[in-house]
């Protein structure tokens, strides 16, 4: 019974940290938090395949002379090496959601949602008032004009 | 009978991603996480995963950290976004769903560890009887990697290239 409940536990365990994820991700107001919950979210998913490598009464997947070439000797390495290449493209992610935010931030002084969504409402209004922090994207608007 | 390590581990970080989430100031909540990255990597280690656990504690705890910091410290380090409203429990029922429909959906996995798993029959066992004599390299990882799916590394390099890039563009850009 508890191998029985250990055997699924795992999997529970790696889907209550996907849920956690997705709720930061989700319900968050701040965008530095949401990109927290995302790293939370990669991880989970990184577990699931790594989990799935796993393997009762297998080792490191490092061919050993004393241990000979025997597939059920060492773990399944295929995930290992797809997850490598996820946690690289992971930081890929990251790192342009990053400078997104610093943009973000620039133009706006702030990473709250709400006070991005009322400013950006508030400049639909007046029409294209140009303060300082929209100059640029202001020129550009006259130059695909001319 | 190391089972319960892997439990004991999960039952460390759900708290710690929590706190990750929860916290209002944001370079502790980046602390936590690469704390919480490096009980990561410890699984992972436990599950007999060296390579994946030394590049977690790298780049999940390393550069991730490192970026996350930086940008905090470039920008704003509280977080004063209001929180509930009538949008409150809405995300909190739908990560109560989805996290419903996983787990009806982890029923028919195979059980943790099972060396009978439909995922260790087919092309793995060649990769590690074929590793030694193909590619004379011990770590199959590597020999997979490096070797069995290089094409595999030559577009995750790709990917990389192009994020990098994206970031000059978007940062530059702002700049000019």
């Amino acid at each position: 019974m508890a191998d029985v409940l250990f055997d699924r536990s795992v999997y529970v365990g790696v889907m209550v940290l996907l849920a956690i994820g997705l709720y930061g991700m989700l319900a968050k107001r701040n965008l530095a938090k949401k990109l927290v919950g995302m790293v939370i979210f990669q991880t989970a998913i990184y577990l699931f395949f790594i989990q799935g490598a796993a393997q009762m009464g297998a080792t490191v997947p490092v061919i050993e002379q004393d241990l000979g070439v025997d597939a059920d000797t060492y773990v399944n390495p295929l995930p290992h090496l797809l997850i490598l290449t996820a946690l690289v493209v992971g930081v890929g992610v990251l790192g342009v959601a990053l400078s997104f935010l610093l943009r973000i931030y620039r133009r706006h002084g702030t990473f709250d949602e709400d006070r991005i969504a009322a400013d950006l409402a508030a400049e639909e209004i007046e029409g294209h008032t140009v303060d300082d922090h929209d100059a640029d994207d202001h020129d550009d608007a006259e130059e695909a004009r001319s | 009978m190391i089972w319960p390590l892997e439990l004991v581990i999960f039952a460390i970080m759900i708290p710690t991603a929590l706190l990750a989430l929860w916290l209002r100031d944001l370079l502790g909540s980046v602390a936590v996480l690469a704390a919480y990255s490096l009980f990561v990597a410890l699984l992972f280690a436990g599950m007999a995963a060296p390579d994946v656990a030394l590049v977690e504690v790298v780049i999940g705890a390393g550069v991730t950290g490192l970026l996350l910091v930086g940008a905090i410290l470039l920008t704003a380090r509280g977080d004063d976004a209001s929180e509930g409203g009538t949008s409150r429990w809405v995300p909190g029922v739908l990560v109560a769903g989805f996290l419903a429909l996983m787990l009806f959906g982890s029923v028919d996995l195979p059980d943790y560890a099972d060396p009978e798993a439909p995922g260790h029959q087919r092309i793995s066992p060649d990769y590690i009887e074929g590793s030694l004599d193909d590619t004379e390299t011990p770590n199959v990882v590597t020999s997979v990697l490096a070797d069995y799916r290089s094409f595999d590394t030559l577009g995750e390099t790709l990917v990389i290239i192009t994020a990098g890039l994206a970031c000059l563009v978007i940062l530059l850009r702002e700049a000019r």
